[in-house]
């Protein structure tokens, strides 16, 4: 009889466990995120996810330059981040593309990362190389319809995929792109716990992370344990790649602009970054630590609170250097 | 260089308060890495001191401190962080004069890591160590020598460190 207590107990516990791990794991999704305010309920989706839309890529938009805009035109790639969409790099397109600000040879080209944008369902099922594909699909593009100068700016986990892609030498297929601008690069995350998510990850389930209201319109609110893993199955997998060493296709450059403080991506991946992802000839990249408390601070639109003025003048610094050095002859 | 002076000053007070006699003094070899479930852990490794006194639980509390470090690993991997860990563990050990030794220990300290470039000289480069760990002892040789394992959670992880929560530690020693 005792004994029968004790497994009653026990599998009293374990139901409750299990429905509690039920609740966590369901995914969130209120009035607010059913009438379509928020990305995840698949309403509202990222315009450039829809592959008619020619807005977004170059390759869309100007499908078929001609000789002397195939050398005259700089197209710099832009990459978002984990659960972000195309939203994240609209003032950079606003700013570059201005025939001032860009000197009238600017083009941006905003590529949605697989998985991204659309819907939660889509986000669940999605692996990181999958977030990828369409990077290499769009720099592919490009060199095919003759682009000459190329380079690319990334936010966060769009850095690490980016990483990723030149370690393995993915993006040396054509001309070599000219600069490289990561942005918060994502190597080890400030959340040390995501380091545990394999473990904890069945338990903790969903973790919701709710920001402004405009920011729930562009950012996945929910970040499900399978994409948790993914993220950190790819940083580690740059880390790792970090630590060995490789390095930038010849006549490449790039510059890590990093936030001193920042809640997702650790400020120390820019000492990483800068030990090991090297120019051809063996010399250091350059670095910038800002002093800064945003992630991203290349995107002010949308925040909550308000960004100083401070971060106004960093972001405007920023997309400067980022638009002179993409246009500077080698 | 104040922090490093408290931290032995405290070790070394806590040391003196154990009493001198009776004491046993063992050296040996430490590791740490971290569990991420993924490969590529970052490993530590370094000296070991221990000493336990017939007035510390019989033998049964051992005051250990232990200097890690990754500059030996990055001697081989070059781009890797040059990290140091000063730890003061002391842990318990439920059987002591058995051959399997269960122990459960904790470990306070202190990191750093060199930030090596004047770009990075704002980095936090540092932190406190608090972690509690449990695994067991190997006493071989009527407890001459011996190995242990113990694994546990790291409860101080700030936005800038390399310290992951999960953390676990290899060690062989040898009795003085």
């Amino acid at each position: 009889m005792k004994r029968f207590g004790k497994i009653a107990w026990a599998g009293a516990g374990l139901a409750l466990l299990t429905l509690g791990a039920c609740q966590i794991n369901k995914a969130d999704c209120d009035l607010e995120c059913q009438k379509g305010f928020w990305l995840d309920s698949g309403l509202n989706p990222d315009p450039c996810s829809n592959p008619l839309d020619s807005t977004c890529l170059v390759s869309h938009r100007f499908p078929t330059p001609s000789d002397s805009d195939k050398a005259a035109k700089h197209v710099i790639i832009a990459v978002h981040g984990f659960t972000a969409s195309t939203y994240e790099w609209e003032e950079f397109k606003g700013f570059a593309e201005d025939t001032v600000n860009g000197h009238g040879r600017s083009l941006i080209s905003l590529v949605l990362l697989g998985g991204h944008g659309t819907n939660l369902d889509a986000f669940q099922s999605s692996s990181w190389k999958d977030w990828g594909k369409p990077i290499l699909t769009e720099y592919d593009t490009l060199v095919k319809q003759g682009y000459q100068n190329i380079s690319f700016a990334c936010a966060s986990t769009g850095c690490a995929l980016l990483m990723q892609y030149i370690a393995d030498g993915q993006l040396a297929t054509g001309p070599a792109p000219k600069w490289f601008f990561l942005i918060d690069p994502i190597v080890v995350p400030s959340e040390k716990l995501l380091s545990l998510v394999d473990l904890v990850g069945p338990i903790l389930g969903n973790s919701p992370n709710p920001g402004s209201d405009e920011e729930n319109r562009h950012w996945y609110v929910n970040r499900p344990q399978e994409d948790l893993k993914e993220l950190y199955t790819l940083v580690n997998r740059v880390k790792n790649q970090l630590e060995s060493g490789f390095e930038l296709p010849k006549n490449t450059n790039a510059k890590v602009y990093k936030s001193l403080h920042d809640q997702s991506a650790d400020p120390v991946g820019a000492l990483l970054i800068y030990k090991g992802m090297r120019k051809s000839d063996g010399s250091h990249i350059e670095a910038e630590m800002l002093d800064s408390r945003l992630h991203v601070v290349t995107r002010l639109k949308g925040r909550d609170p308000e960004p100083s003025a401070a971060d106004s003048a960093l972001q405007l610094r920023v997309f400067k250097e980022m638009i002179d050095k993409s246009l500077a002859k080698p | 260089m104040g922090k490093w002076s408290s931290i032995w000053l405290l070790i070394a007070g806590l040391s003196s308060l154990a009493g001198a006699g009776e004491g046993l003094w063992s050296v040996g070899l430490r590791t740490q890495g971290f569990y991420d479930f993924e490969p590529g852990n970052d490993w530590f490794e370094g000296p070991e001191i221990g000493y336990s006194n017939y007035n510390l639980g019989s033998h049964r509390l051992q005051l250990k401190v232990a200097y890690l470090t990754s500059r030996l690993e990055q001697v081989f991997r070059e781009n890797i962080l040059k990290q140091d860990y000063f730890l003061f563990s002391p842990a318990w050990h439920f059987r002591r004069n058995r051959f399997f030794d269960p122990i459960v220990q904790v470990d306070l300290g202190y990191t750093r890591f060199d930030v090596e470039s004047e770009i990075f000289k704002d980095l936090d480069n540092d932190s406190w160590i608090a972690a509690a760990q449990a695994g067991f002892a190997l006493n071989l040789g009527q407890g001459e020598y011996g190995l242990y394992y113990h694994f546990g959670y790291n409860f101080i992880t700030p936005e800038s460190s390399m310290v992951y929560p999960g953390v676990f530690g290899l060690g062989i020693w040898v009795m003085l």
